[in-house]
């Protein structure tokens, strides 16, 4: 207990003039400078990212997808195909780009929409408390013995035309727990805090409290949660595609590619058809984690390096 | 093996192909035939294969039998009930056959039964060997000859087997619409307990000593077994379903729903006990399947054409195969049945009505390209419904629908289907035209060969999609074409396992076929099939084989079902199964054995 307050005082000695409680921001940015392999992570991250949602508006998509069997499979660099082509013709390289572009839209999309709804339901859950937390509670417990894959398998496959926007609902629904929880957590601990209740004394509104004055003090745990999501619903996704069951066809996903890596026969006769895509999903998901660990640091004090 | 009939194929082991093995079939049965890739007419031997295991009299042992498939099986075990090929081929090892066959499906004596035709009195007497016990150890008596028909003929078991050719029996119509309680047309010479009926026919038909021929069942069933479920929950019964019985060389000890199946020796079987000390089989998916061969899980195994070239120089096995037994067709779905009248009424407004349309996209599919692909030299393009292996009775000079898009573009033109704007043709009456494509999912190709169909067909204009955007899973494919309602499907592409008689494959488009599923109903095609079965051909050999190749010309112009492709059925088998053979005809099922 001694050495921490220590390190604390000598933390406080380093920073000089810089005032003694940092901002969120400047936290987060002193831990990711910090941790080289954070930093490293977020470029690595923000260009695949970025390289695949720029790239995809220079290829030509009906183009892209155009049927042509008899360049089924060739070999990368064959015939002005960088990195070959797969099953029906399509070049590898433009198929990754579009496909990651959509897994990491889909993801973004999907990592939004859970971060909204848990910390909509999971506020007003521990806020009102009571009753209230029992029902939403229970609701959650509910969704949360629903195996999420087998689920949204069951669905979609029953599901005439769906598009990708109804996927991410259809994937939403399935998710929103876990954030939820944490959410509900988080606020908990800030709800029987003195500026809540002196706000409250004062008459200001519940809504106001909750989102105006609990949500920034416990924002940095959002971003670390979605952060993470993020990671976890480009997977989801990828599952999904992987298994037959996400992006209808015509909408290429990085799972459709790994897919083909399920066929033992096309797995080790055409390797250029799965590796590139599965080395993309591992390098960007690897380094989304290594990124939120680091914001996730920043977010608890116990745990910062920096 | 002899009772494949009209089995819905598993389009999903092998989407391609059909074997048929006529009776006037030249080499179907030799130690080796061969497969052309291109030219279906010339037998240019690319590959060959042997149809037979070494011999051998090991006895025991745990033989493990693959059976390719992406879905679990639907578990209807019983002949009468049974509509996936997938069912049948599983079952092989416990169900017979009630009659003996050469290798050209002849019917011969010495069978479980022995059957004989009487021209002058129309009749069938069967007569069953009397060494022949169901494997709980009762006798097969004469009732149980005669169950078989009262299944498929009664409305309320609502088989897929029933059809006019059942009809030719005496009684057997009046019984299917319940005025009548029996089956006025078989007769118990020695009572229901005796060992013989005799079965009177209307006429006696073409290809009546031929297996397969569909005229009359060639199953028996338990009746002490059967005979207290009523016929309307067979289908779901525990004797259908989970515990059949039957006389075959092996009986089912254990079923795993879905997965696999294990038999055990049937120790009453008539021609002695069988050698091994137990057979499974399991469903397995053909995403594994060169694993599967590579690490020698399984004794016999299919291997699909798209695998051919990875696994074939696997060690340990042999690799047997035969003619193509099966085929895939493009169909068009004009019509709906009257499942009471069992007759298929065209919807004169559908779709699809439209003969050049239909011809127009046959005349667009680019099937040699997509065989070249995909086959590994193991498949060809199918010229008629009636194929090759069917010798004189396949229609060798005609051309069936090479790529011809310039044709296609021309048909369309000139039936008015005018170009719009979009790229995409309207109907001639101005209105948009999108066609609803139904196909089975499968093989790791499927959706790639579909993808290029439906670019085909919209480079010469026509707005195709698929049904719900995507493949449809193999059970539930063939239930939306088995309702009797038009339904929302306009094209589809299935596959069928043909019988060995050829005037069945022919008939099986008559309108008043319910496996009819494009559920066309076309008055020359009932007429040209009428002269297949009709008595001249019955008697004059030469006017069969025109009668059978005037049919298949009027199927192609017609153009509602479209011939595909085919692809020789090759099996990798363990070298030391003994006495197996995949000759078409096989059914020494008690034979086969297992070496140290």
């Amino acid at each position: 207990m001694a050495e921490v307050e220590k390190s604390k005082l000598e933390n406080q000695k380093d920073l000089g003039n810089e005032e003694v409680t940092p901002s969120t921001l400047k936290t987060i940015y002193r831990e990711i400078i910090h941790d080289k392999w954070a930093m490293v992570s977020l470029f690595v991250a923000l260009f695949i990212i970025l390289f695949s949602i720029i790239g995809s508006f220079f290829i030509n998509q009906d183009k892209l997808l155009t049927v042509d069997i008899f360049n089924a499979w060739l070999k990368p660099g064959q015939a002005g195909h960088i990195l070959g082509t797969e099953n029906s013709g399509y070049d590898i390289l433009g198929f990754l780009i579009v496909g990651a572009r959509n897994s990491i839209l889909m993801g973004i999309a999907l990592a939004i929409l859970i971060e909204s709804i848990g910390i909509f339901v999971g506020f007003i859950s521990a806020y009102y408390g009571g009753i209230v937390d029992l029902i939403i509670m229970r609701i959650v417990d509910f969704f949360m013995i629903i195996p999420q894959t087998m689920a949204v398998i069951t669905i979609v496959s029953i599901w005439k035309n769906y598009t990708p926007v109804n996927l991410v609902l259809l994937m939403a629904a399935m998710s929103w727990m876990s954030t939820t929880r944490l959410m509900r957590s988080l606020a908990l601990s800030q709800r029987d805090r003195d500026y809540v209740l002196a706000s409250k004394t004062s008459g200001t509104g519940n809504f106001k409290i909750i989102f105006r004055e609990i949500l920034p003090n416990i924002s940095t745990f959002i971003i670390t949660d979605f952060t993470l999501t993020l990671a976890s619903m480009i997977g989801f996704e990828v599952t999904l595609s992987y298994l037959g069951f996400g992006l209808p066809d015509k909408v290429p996903s990085i799972g459709t590619l790994i897919g083909y890596a399920g066929d033992t026969n096309y797995m080790l006769t055409y390797p250029w058809g799965w590796l590139p895509a599965l080395i993309t999903l591992v390098i960007l998901t690897v380094s989304i984690n290594f990124f939120g660990q680091a914001l996730r640091r920043a977010a608890d004090a116990r745990q910062r390096t920096a | 093996m002899i009772k494949l009939k009209k089995i819905l194929s598993a389009g999903v082991t092998l989407l391609a192909t059909t074997m048929m093995v006529a009776c006037g079939s030249s080499n179907s049965s030799s130690s080796s035939s061969s497969s052309s890739t291109k030219n279906t007419d010339t037998n240019s031997a690319k590959v060959t294969f042997k149809t037979d295991s070494k011999k051998g009299d090991s006895k025991g042992g745990d033989l493990k039998v693959a059976e390719i498939n992406d879905t679990p099986f639907s578990a209807d075990w019983l002949p009468e009930i049974q509509t996936s090929a997938v069912d049948e081929h599983i079952m092989r090892w416990a169900s017979e056959s009630l009659f003996k066959t050469d290798d050209n499906f002849n019917i011969q004596d010495g069978g479980p039964a022995n059957i004989k035709f009487d021209d002058k009195a129309k009749t069938a007497t069967i007569t069953i060997n009397p060494k022949l016990k169901w494997s709980d150890g009762k006798k097969v008596i004469a009732k149980d000859l005669e169950y078989p028909y009262e299944i498929i003929g009664n409305k309320d078991t609502e088989s897929e087997r029933y059809n006019d050719q059942y009809e030719n029996i005496e009684g057997m119509k009046e019984y299917h619409e319940g005025k009548a309680k029996t089956i006025s047309g078989i007769t118990y010479p020695k009572g229901e307990d005796g060992d013989s009926i005799v079965i009177h026919f209307k006429e006696i038909k073409t290809g009546m000593d031929v297996s397969g021929n569909g005229w009359y069942s060639e199953n028996a069933e338990p009746y002490h077994y059967l005979k207290d479920v009523a016929f309307k929950d067979l289908k779901a019964s525990k004797q259908n379903k989970v515990a059949p019985l039957f006389f075959g060389p092996y009986k089912v000890k254990h079923i795993v729903g879905g997965q696999s199946v294990t038999f055990e020796p049937n120790e009453e079987y008539y021609r002695g006990k069988p050698k091994l000390d137990s057979v499974t089989v399991s469903i397995v998916n053909p995403a594994t399947l060169t694993q599967q061969i590579k690490a020698h899980k399984f004794d016999i195994i299919q291997v699909r054409s798209s695998n051919w070239k990875s696994v074939k120089n696997t060690s340990g096995y042999n690799y047997l195969g035969v003619k193509p037994m099966e085929y895939t067709y493009l169909a068009f779905r004009v019509g709906s049945l009257d499942r009471v009248k069992n007759v298929n009424t065209e919807n004169p407004k559908a779709k699809m009505g439209n003969q050049n349309l239909r011809q127009a996209m046959a005349y667009a599919m680019n099937v040699d390209q997509v065989v070249d692909k995909f086959s590994n030299g193991l498949g060809y393009r199918d010229t008629t419904l009636i194929p090759t292996a069917f010798g004189e009775f396949h229609d060798s000079k005609a051309k069936g629908f090479p790529y011809d898009p310039a044709k296609a573009k021309k048909l369309l033109d000139d039936a008015g289907y005018k170009m719009g704007k979009d790229g995409y043709r309207t109907d001639p009456k101005g209105k948009d035209l999108t066609i609803t494509f139904a196909a089975m999912s499968g093989k790791p190709e499927q959706q790639a060969i579909v993808n290029n169909y439906i670019q085909k067909w919209k480079e010469v204009g026509l707005k195709v999609k698929l049904l719900n955007g995507k493949l449809t899973e193999f059970n539930s494919f063939y239930d939306n074409l088995k309702s009797t309602s038009q339904g929302n499907i306009d094209v589809f592409m299935a596959a069928w396992s043909l019988s060995s008689e050829p005037s069945a494959a022919a008939s099986m488009w008559s309108s008043n076929q319910p496996m009819n599923f494009s559920r066309f109903s076309s008055k020359t095609n009932d007429k040209l099939i009428r002269d297949v079965q009709s008595q001249a051909s019955a008697t004059n050999h030469d006017h069969f084989v025109k009668s059978m190749i005037k049919w298949q010309d009027n199927m192609n112009k017609e153009a509602y079902i479209v011939p595909l492709d085919r692809a020789y059925n090759v099996y990798a088998v363990n070298k030391k199964v003994e006495n197996y053979s995949r000759k078409l005809a096989f059914n020494d099922y008690y034979n086969v054995g297992l070496s140290k």
